[in-house]
């Protein structure tokens, strides 16, 4: 081997020679180069690019959802087409020949009271420089007077179907006198405050009085008011009474319809008053009636 | 200021036609044919309060809206008399305003003397409406204890109406009778509330009202079927004038 010179010596036994970056300097170096280029990017202006979520493959350019103002014509539609739904149900159930027998006393009187509301609702959609609705609400008629009607279509006996429809009507009138109740508070005027009470309260006896026609004293109190269950009938249906609480209630109604499934339970529909999913806004015009 | 007709001008229409009729003469022994129509001219119930009656008036409802009008210390001026209009929902104050709690405390008062009533019919109830007068009974008071957590009134200093009790109290705790005097309260009530309901400032005495008044047509719906009247102008109309509230602004 040949001998090292005097000059290479000197080289390796100086500090030079030994400036070989160790593990710690690597990692020294790097955190303070990573440091000054995040403090230098926190400072940055105008950084631009997509601020939403990333996604991936071919998708449609999303739009925002309009923003459609609640205001008194709006509730007014709405309880319009509310009782336009209602004369759409027994319209319908007269039309299939599945009015109960129970009801069939009262159906006439009752349309009749529901097409003078819609007129009164109608007129003062027009009071208030409102353009009226005078078709069913569309997104019950979608959500659930649809799929209820599939579901009593499915009933085994035509007094299946009767049962499910007079349920059904009973219900209803609840529920549009919830809405009623609810859109009293909001009236704008003394006189479409006291056109939602009044309206209220006419469906409310006819609600009260259907739920007696159908199973008479039975049904005049519920168990609830006195502490104890409210329990299905026969059919696995749920009952309805004449007085349901103490206080007149807004709150949801569930009725039952169609034949029973492998364990004895019908299909559920869940009745709600209206909300902004299901107002009739200004934006949507009129409609073909 | 007069009272618009119920929404329902077939049924109003009809209801006093077939009560001028006599359509409950004879059902359980009730006798409802002086009863006009739901909503009344204010001036015309003054004159019809002031002048003598002409066609055999209902007992029980002469002594409802007597005993009313002398418990209630007012003159013959009826609740619709300078009504003021409603205020609009953006300009409702949440809570009860002093005038609303005047009224409340007379609608507390109503519901009082009906719970008190209710108990004092409950003596002579049959065993079947015994549970049906119980229940109602408390909801009458179960609204008087709303009135008075939403007023912070006091249901033991306001008291129950002593004259309205005593004059109704007869037909209360007699059987035959009962159906129909207590057919004839609610209706009344109804009636009352809702007068009253288009004079409240506040959203609150508006809501808690809506759901007093919507229930107690649900107790005369009941109460009618109990009586047996199957006659829809009836059933399904407010067949009383409310009671006279003197109060507010």
């Amino acid at each position: 081997m040949k001998p090292l010179t005097p000059a290479a010596r000197r080289l390796l036994s100086s500090d030079l020679g030994r400036a070989r970056v160790s593990r710690r300097d690597a990692l020294r170096t790097g955190g303070v180069a990573v440091t000054l280029g995040a403090l230098v990017a926190a400072c940055g202006e105008d950084r631009g690019g997509l601020t939403e979520p990333g996604r991936v493959g071919n998708f449609p350019v999303q739009t925002d959802l309009p923003n459609y103002g609640v205001d008194q014509t709006v509730l007014l539609r709405t309880a319009s087409s509310l009782e336009y739904l209602a004369l759409e149900v027994y319209g319908t159930a007269a039309e299939l020949d599945i009015v109960p027998a129970t009801l069939a006393p009262i159906a006439d009187e009752v349309v009749a009271n529901h097409q003078a509301i819609a007129e009164q609702m109608v007129e003062l959609t027009e009071s208030v420089g409102g353009e009226p609705y005078e078709c069913p609400n569309p997104w019950f008629m979608d959500r659930l007077v649809g799929p209820w009607l599939e579901a009593v279509s499915n009933d085994e006996s035509s007094e299946e179907m009767a049962a499910d429809v007079a349920d059904f009507a009973t219900t209803l009138e609840n529920i549009a006198a919830a809405a009623h109740q609810s859109l009293a508070v909001l009236g704008e005027t003394g006189e479409i405050s006291r056109a939602h009470i009044e309206a209220a309260t006419l469906e409310v006896r006819h609600a009260s009085y259907m739920a007696i026609l159908d199973n008479g004293s039975e049904n005049y109190i519920s168990p609830a008011i006195l502490g104890e269950e409210v329990t299905f009938d026969e059919r696995g249906a749920i009952q309805i009474f004449a007085i349901p609480a103490r206080f007149n209630q807004v709150s949801q109604i569930e009725v039952r319809a169609g034949p029973p499934d492998e364990n004895g339970v019908r299909e559920s529909f869940l009745l709600t008053t209206p909300a902004e999913n299901s107002f009739i806004y200004n934006e949507l015009g009129s409609c073909s009636a | 200021m007069t009272s618009d007709p119920t929404p329902v001008t077939a049924s109003a229409t009809r209801s006093s036609l077939d009560l001028a009729g006599g359509a409950l003469s004879g059902k359980a022994g009730g006798d409802m044919t002086s009863k006009g129509p739901s909503s009344v001219d204010p001036d015309l119930t003054v004159a019809a309060l002031d002048a003598p009656p002409t066609v055999s008036p209902s007992p029980t409802r002469r002594r409802l809206m007597v005993g009313a009008l002398a418990a209630l210390g007012t003159s013959a001026a009826v609740v619709g008399a300078a009504r003021p209009v409603s205020a609009a929902p953006e300009e409702r104050p949440n809570l009860p305003t002093d005038d609303d709690v005047t009224l409340l405390m007379q609608a507390m008062r109503l519901e009082l003397t009906a719970r008190d009533l209710y108990r004092a019919a409950l003596s002579s109830a049959s065993s079947d409406l015994a549970t049906v007068i119980g229940v109602i009974g408390d909801n009458h008071g179960a609204y008087a204890e709303a009135i008075a957590g939403d007023t912070g009134l006091s249901a033991n200093q306001i008291g129950r109406d002593d004259d309205l009790f005593d004059a109704l109290e007869g037909d209360f705790t007699s059987a035959g009778s009962f159906p129909l005097a207590a057919h004839t309260l609610e209706q009344t009530a109804v009636a009352t509330h809702k007068e009253l309901l288009e004079r409240y400032e506040s959203a609150d005495a508006v809501e808690l009202t809506g759901s007093i008044m919507l229930a107690e047509a649900r107790h005369a719906t009941v109460l009618a079927d109990v009586a047996g009247v199957s006659d829809l102008a009836i059933v399904f109309a407010t067949t009383e004038a409310p009671l006279s509230i003197d109060g507010g602004a």
